[in-house]
């Protein structure tokens, strides 16, 4: 099971939009996302509470090849494979791990290298971590 | 082997006939089978398998 986070200053930035077009790039993955509110209605995505433990989420969902996660605060649990944040003005405090732990950052550049090291991680052709790069809003 | 170990280990041996194991599959054998994520590492280092992309690092 390889992970991705989409992390971002604060609600409405986009995530939710952004993890479901991973969802649909990558094959075999499952979305998750973890909040304080109580479910929004028509989610579409598996939601759990913030304080899960990881371990409990990735039991429920260990025969998944990818597991997108939306959320800052698991980033201070686990290091995932990518983390990918969208900036915005004004970021709530649990976005500065988030910012400091992303590969991918909405607006700024992504290294050939880091394209690289992307497809190593994921066990994914380098195209499709480009695409994910394209739809995060990185630039190439 | 303690009657504990027999699931943890086949897991661990037969995946993709690799002596290795996921480590989200090593959290689902804890909470189905009531083992400890130590034990499980434990097992692991007697048996020679491995157990890859644990996140959390529970088991470097």
């Amino acid at each position: 099971m390889k992970v991705i986070v989409v992390s971002g200053a604060h609600s409405n930035v986009g995530k939710t939009k952004l993890a479901r077009e991973l969802g649909e790039l990558l094959p075999g993955a499952v979305r998750i996302k973890i909040g304080h509110h109580e479910r929004k209605p028509g989610g579409d995505d598996y939601y759990y509470h913030i304080g899960t433990d990881f371990s409990t989420i990735a039991a429920e969902h260990s025969d998944a090849r990818f597991l997108i996660i939306e959320s800052n605060h698991i980033l201070r649990e686990i290091t995932p494979e990518c983390v990918i944040y969208l900036p915005a003005e004004n970021p709530k405090p649990s976005a500065e791990i988030a910012e400091k732990k992303a590969d991918v950052i909405r607006g700024e550049p992504v290294s050939a290298v880091k394209i690289s090291a992307l497809a190593k991680r994921l066990e994914c052709d380098e195209g499709v971590i480009r695409k994910i790069v394209e739809l995060s809003g990185a630039l190439k | 082997m303690g009657e504990n170990e027999k699931p943890v280990l086949n897991a661990a041996v037969l995946r993709e006939g690799k002596k290795t194991l996921a480590g989200a599959q090593a959290f689902k054998l804890s909470k189905e089978h009531n083992i400890s994520l130590e034990e499980i590492r434990d097992a692991r280092k007697r048996h020679g398998s491995k157990i890859v992309s644990c996140q959390r690092g529970c088991f470097e």
